[in-house]
């Protein structure tokens, strides 16, 4: 899988939030065939976004610099 | 009571009971001093006295209480009887140790003044994001909070943790997690802030109480989650913060939701669009079968050659998914997979459709005007394809 720029930019908050959207969308039914295949595309892109990061995710500490 | 009536110890103790058991006498902080001291299991029994009276008092389950007798303390507890015995006692929840009771006196001054001015109100209390990207946290370097902190997220939600280091007793305490929590306020990466402090005497949580810091909790702009000392502590930074949780660990648990429950939910989301997409296709091929095939012979859609590929891509992509999927619902999945590939162009051809392309550009001729006579054309059947001339058109 390609790793765009731009989705290793989006938050996983966001990624959810519009797979949540595209299901939403695919659940009212108005869409053509076309449309519909276009959403699920996208609703399987975050998908693997999500999942990829959810299951690369590591916890790491940094270390607030400065005159605390 | 009735008059004239013999009554039963019970019901006598029961009359008695009702009249101490009320709330006056519940929650009462109580000073005195330790003796009688008796510790069985994890009960403690002793009595509370001063110059005047002495009262029974039992303990259950307290463990981390180091009692003697002779200590000086104050207890928070309820007033009840012991019916089986017939005496009174006191119900001890809480024991604060010898020495303190001027620092616990202007606690309760202190949390009194910031309630009545309102830093305590629930209607600024910032709501947790349910989904944060980095948490901020104020404590100790090298206390065990960090670590419980750390142990927690990695184990439910791994993430960024920006630790904004503090000593969180002595003399500079306050000062230092007044400065962490505008500094981490200052930075825009961070979603929500754990303040803790691993479990420790009642007086060494002090910084906790001071007004500064609880001041800088109520500006805090990020929502601050404090989780100090034990279950039983409260300290003053635990009423102004967002969300109060018992420990550092409680915290870490309240900052980040559970991975777990997400990758559930989004697992039900595609199957939730798999079998919308199965279904919307499933229609599409009814309507395509109820046409007639005599119609169709120069029949294409649209684009057809980009979408057979996304189409193939898609098939290719939810096969990736469904594997995944495919161990616990394997039967649906392979329903929706055959109506899925069902949708490829090439399945059309199989059932005696053609595709018509132009020559010139490989786009799809799908409506009149899309090609003029003379100008090529390649038929696609299921089995091969034709070069053809246009001869004549005529618009429907």
């Amino acid at each position: 899988m390609q790793d765009g720029g731009e989705e290793k930019e989006i938050k996983f908050e966001d990624a959810l939030k519009a797979l949540e959207r595209v299901v939403e969308e695919l659940e009212k039914g108005d869409l053509t065939l076309d449309e519909m295949l276009k959403k699920f595309e996208e609703g399987i892109r975050l998908f693997k976004i999500c999942r990829e990061k959810l299951e690369r995710a590591e916890a790491r500490i940094e270390e607030l610099s400065g005159e605390i | 009571m009735l008059k004239k009536k013999i009554f039963s110890v019970g019901e006598i103790a029961n009359f008695i009971k009702n009249l101490l058991e009320r709330d006056e006498l519940r929650n009462i902080w109580v000073e005195g001093e330790i003796s009688d001291y008796r510790k069985v299991g994890n009960n403690c029994y002793f009595s509370l006295k001063d110059e005047r009276a002495s009262i029974k008092c039992v303990m259950f389950n307290a463990e981390n209480a180091s009692l003697r007798e002779g200590m000086k303390v104050i207890v928070k507890g309820d007033v009840g009887v012991y019916e089986k015995r017939g005496y009174y006692q006191l119900y001890v929840r809480e024991i604060k140790i010898g020495g303190i009771g001027e620092i616990f006196i202007k606690f309760l001054e202190m949390k009194e003044k910031l309630e009545k001015e309102g830093l305590f109100d629930r209607r600024y209390k910032k709501a947790i994001p349910p989904i944060p990207s980095t948490v901020g946290v104020i404590t100790s370097k090298e206390g065990a909070a960090i670590h419980d902190i750390y142990n927690v997220i990695s184990r439910r939600f791994p993430l960024r943790i920006v630790l904004a280091p503090v000593r969180v007793q002595g003399e500079t305490a306050a000062d230092e997690i007044v400065r962490a929590i505008e500094a981490l306020n200052e930075r825009d990466d961070v979603d929500v802030i754990i303040l803790a402090r691993g479990g420790g005497r009642w007086e060494d949580l002090q910084a906790f109480n001071e007004e500064k810091v609880a001041r800088a909790i109520f500006r805090s702009r990020i929502p601050i989650i404090s989780g100090v000392g034990h279950e039983s502590d409260f300290t003053i930074a635990d009423f102004v913060a967002d969300v109060r949780a018992a420990t550092p660990s409680a915290a870490a648990e309240m900052a980040v939701p559970d991975g777990r429950e997400i990758m559930e939910w989004m697992d039900e989301a595609m199957e939730r669009m798999l079998s919308l997409v199965a279904r919307r296709v499933g229609r599409a091929m009814e309507t395509l079968e109820g046409m007639r095939p005599e119609r169709m012979m120069i029949h294409a859609a649209r684009g057809v050659e980009r979408k057979r590929e996304r189409c193939e891509g898609v098939v290719k992509e939810m096969e990736g998914v469904m594997n995944s999927l495919i161990a616990s619902r394997r039967h649906d999945m392979e329903v929706l997979h055959t109506a899925l590939e069902a949708m490829s162009p090439y399945r059309v051809l199989e059932r005696g459709y053609s595709i018509c392309i132009r020559e010139k550009d490989n786009k799809v001729f799908s409506s009149i005007g899309d090609a003029d006579i003379g100008d090529v054309l390649r038929v696609i059947v299921k089995d091969g394809e034709a070069k053809c001339r246009m001869e004549e058109k005529r618009r429907k």
